[in-house]
């Protein structure tokens, strides 16, 4: 397991002054509060009416986290969920993620890592609650008592008191550094399905995500970044502009410039009529062909750095006459976030508050304090729900434009992209090109393997620290090796660098690097003219965890029963986010490449399932993101600009389009990791939906999307 | 000056006729459960009824409502009792819930003119984008709230 987090009882005290905007479950302000909540630790504070508040460090996007940290911790603490309430974190060291130490929302990790912190700060919470009466007790002792429903009771007597009476007490005793957890296991809120928190708030409206939040004063810009990466504004003439009904303004922002106005449409329009000549930089003349040129020459380069070595594979692929070699390839992909890149910012001498739906917190502390040259304690992030994140909030280019445009405006600004915006200033998950070779036994089993994998970077833009050349974990990730016994492996990796830029995007190179290798994996089994299934099962003889995802995944998508003309499965196994995984695929093919879903079965074993309706609501979802991402999704450039600007040239899929069956099973294989379920959903759907093309048609579909090769889904 | 009645109340919005009906309900009435996506009536985000139409708002300009019925998400029930909005609930619909104001009020457009759908119905009249993914979700909610 991840070394719990020591909360450090003076640091967060620290974090106590700092302003906390709570965004309350409702979307309507919080109740008043009859007095201030006691604190008792970083993460927990009980109200004398016997309120408990649990901080959140993480972010809603849409993976329900608000809902299941906040009940870890409740479980552990004895809590009565009714009365159970979150607030938003400061962006404070207390509340960074233990294992990099930086305040973020991603890569699947919430759970993963903050389970344990939740379960501590409970636990912590429990045992001064229980000293505290215990203190109210003549001659009872803590081992006689327990905590329930927002009570300490005292076995051997039933006494009890409320945690509302004794938070008090509670918080002037030595924090519980070192809690021991409950063993008495019979979690209430652990292992089943609770109703999401936000979802009642998010079917009426009031749910507040960054476009909605308001601030008194406040007005809206709208940005026209320049239309070419690298580019910049040459000139802009704020008089074209001037005298417009709610104008306050045209001022420069980084790579562009912004209109400032009463309301959104009037700085929209007022920014179409103004006047502005942009300027190209030195590296705005790219376009798809010239990356793929320079992704080309990489892979043919010799500049690569070795990311994972088993045994000796280059030296048994080389020697082996037979050994087979595929080339397999990914597109750039946009975020496109249902809500478009946002924020609001007020700046002023006292301080600079920052309202963004982002995934980036500590990130957009740093930018906030950078561009205001104020000290971190002025500096204040309050974040809202996300409508939608996907990587893309982590990065705080958006937020930069509201504190630069309050700044200069003198007014609490909210800067509102458009979808065209959005779309041609993303940060775009980089195209890949990979190159996978076998050597195989006379079974055709892999023996050795080796890979090639050209990717500009993800992790850069996001990493709190420097990347050494031709390394990028979230690039490299899913080719690191497998679950399949394959005794020799290699991985080479080599980041050129692109004049787009590129960041993490939902599934990471998870995505890319498991449609190359469970294609190649299935390609080997056809060679070796061996049932996909049967040849995976080969593969993971020795694994029995594995063994049970990919067997009930064969089992619930009926993988031996078989099909009209026309249709075929296709199947993919892996381990992604530490989450053991198989998807299966049906699907019918006509004539004219176009395909009708049939059923799609997800298995997913992350070790331990903490809310079965929200895992299964990520899964699902998951299945739909990735059938857009295998079918639809890419981003072409021209011109040093993403040629792709709304949803008609970079589509979803649609709900006509879906798999009429969709099937998701969960399994609690007891590893000694946990894993992340955000992110796995999709991550197989592409090699599945590949390789099923491939037994409906005999077409083997080695780069994305789908849509590439003359296949659509069917419409109505 | 532009009248029209929004949630049953008659109001008078002072921006240009050209303004979309969208930036109008979120910014000159304050009401922001009614999302933009697009601008380009692709997404469907903005939905609300017009005169009892499904309408994507981010394209409909404010003067072409002059006078006429408005619902938005706030509107549909005071208290989150419309069938489908209790359905959306029982079902867990929501994921990151951008989408689900819109995708709400083009269901409900779909009740109002056909109670009880069948997924064909469903299929054709369903054209919102939900990037999380949680069709399978709203289509049953859909059944569900219509008592199929």
């Amino acid at each position: 397991m991840r070394d719990h987090t020591t909360i450090d009882r003076r640091s967060f005290l620290s974090g106590v002054g700092a302003l906390v905007v709570g965004i309350s479950w409702t979307g309507k302000p919080g109740r008043a509060q009859s007095s201030a909540p006691s604190r008792l630790t970083a993460w927990v504070s009980i109200s004398t009416d016997n309120r408990v508040t649990v901080r959140l460090s993480q972010s809603e996007i849409g993976q329900g986290i608000t809902t299941t940290l906040p009940a870890i911790l409740a479980d552990e603490l004895g809590a009565d969920w009714s009365r159970v309430e979150t607030e938003n974190s400061p962006v404070e060291k207390e509340y960074q993620n233990p294992r990099i130490h930086w305040m973020f929302t991603g890569n699947s990790e919430s759970i993963q890592t903050f389970s344990d912190v939740m379960r501590q700060a409970g636990a912590a919470a429990r045992e001064m609650l229980i000293a505290a009466a215990v203190a109210r007790w003549p001659n009872a002792k803590s081992g006689d008592c327990f905590t329930q429903d927002n009570k300490v009771v005292h076995r051997p007597s039933k006494r009890s008191l409320g945690f509302g009476e004794l938070a008090e007490a509670a918080s002037r005793l030595p924090l519980s550094e070192h809690p021991k957890l409950r063993v008495d296991t019979n979690p209430s809120l652990i292992g089943r399905s609770i109703p999401r928190r936000d979802i009642p708030s998010k079917t009426d409206g009031a749910a507040v995500f960054g476009i909605d939040f308001k601030v008194p004063g406040m007005v809206y810009a709208a940005v026209r970044q320049a239309p070419m990466f690298g580019g910049s504004v040459d000139t802009f003439d704020a008089a074209s502009i001037a005298g417009r009904p709610g104008v306050i303004g045209a001022f420069p922002i980084p790579n562009g410039v912004a209109v400032v106005a009463e309301h959104f449409w009037q700085a929209k329009t007022a920014l179409e009529a103004l006047q502005v000549s942009f300027k190209a930089g030195p590296d705005s003349a790219f376009d798809s062909a010239s990356i793929e040129n320079q992704y080309r020459s990489a892979l043919a380069g010799v500049s690569w750095g070795a990311i994972f070595t088993k045994g000796d594979a280059p030296k048994m692929v080389a020697g082996d006459r037979e050994a087979i070699t595929r080339e397999y390839s990914s597109p750039f992909q946009a975020h496109a976030t249902m809500e478009p890149m946002n924020c609001t910012a007020s700046v002023t001498k006292d301080g600079c508050d920052i309202w963004a739906p982002t995934q980036g917190q500590e990130l957009t502390k740093i930018i906030g304090g950078a561009l205001t040259k104020l000290p971190p304690e002025k500096v204040r992030v309050h974040w809202t729900f996300s409508g939608g994140g996907f990587g893309r909030r982590l990065l705080a280019d958006f937020v930069a434009q509201a504190v630069i445009l309050s700044k200069q405006s003198g007014r609490p600004v909210k800067v509102i992209w458009t979808r065209e915006e959005d779309m041609t200033h993303d940060f775009y998950r980089p195209a890949t090109l990979t190159k996978l070779s076998a050597s195989r036994g006379t079974d055709g089993r892999p023996t050795a393997i080796t890979a090639r994998l050209v990717s500009s970077t993800q992790l850069r833009p996001v990493s709190p620290g420097p990347l050494p050349a031709n390394v990028d974990p979230r690039c490299t990730e899913g080719l690191e090796g497998s679950r399949y016994s394959i005794d020799n492996f290699r991985l080479d990796y080599n980041r050129p660098e692109l004049a787009a830029p590129t960041s993490v995007l939902r599934t990471t190179g998870f995505g890319p690097n498991i449609f190359a290798f469970e294609s190649f994996i299935d390609e080997l089994a056809h060679e070796a003219r061996q049932d996909p299934y049967k040849f995976r099962r080969a593969l993971l003889l020795h694994d029995p965890r594995g063994l049970k995802v990919l067997d009930l995944a064969a089992e619930k998508s009926g993988w031996s029963k078989s099909l009209p003309k026309g249709a075929g499965r296709g199947m993919a196994f892996y381990e992604a986010f530490d989450t053991i995984m198989a998807q299966v695929v049906e699907l019918m093919v006509d004539k004219e490449k176009s395909v009708k879903l049939r059923k799609i079965v997800t298995v997913a074993d992350p070790g331990k399932i903490f809310d079965p309706g929200i895992a299964t609501s990520n899964l699902e979802g998951g299945v739909v993101w990735g059938l857009t991402s295998a079918m639809k999704s890419e981003i072409t450039f021209a011109k040093g600009a993403a040629v792709q600007t709304n949803f008609d040239g970079y589509d979803m899929v649609h709900m006509w389009e879906t798999a009429p069956v969709v099937e998701t099973y969960l399994l609690n294989g007891e590893g000694n990791k946990l894993g992340g379920l955000g992110e796995v959903g999709p991550t197989g759907i592409p090699p599945a939906f590949a390789n099923a093309i491939f037994a409906a048609t005999g077409e083997r579909l080695r780069s994305l999307p789908l849509s590439r090769h003359g296949y659509s889904f069917a419409q109505i | 000056m532009i009248s029209l009645y929004v949630n049953g109340h008659p109001v008078e919005i002072d921006a240009p006729a050209d303004t979309p009906l969208l930036w109008a309900i979120r910014d000159h009435l304050g009401m922001t459960g009614t999302k933009f996506g697009c601008g380009a009536a692709l997404c469907g985000a903005c939905t609300v009824h017009v005169n009892g139409q499904a309408t994507r708002s981010c394209s409909m300009p404010l003067g072409s409502a002059a006078g006429k019925k408005v619902t938005t998400i706030e509107g549909l029930s005071s208290d989150r009792s419309h069938p489908l909005q209790k359905a959306w609930i029982a079902e867990q619909v929501p994921q990151c819930g951008y989408c689900q104001s819109g995708m709400i009020m083009a269901a409900a457009a779909l009740l109002a003119e056909t109670p009880h759908p069948t997924d064909a119905d469903i299929d054709a009249s369903m054209t919102n984008i939900c990037r999380c993914g949680t069709y399978a979700r709203v289509r049953k909610a859909i059944h569900t709230a219509a008592g199929n």
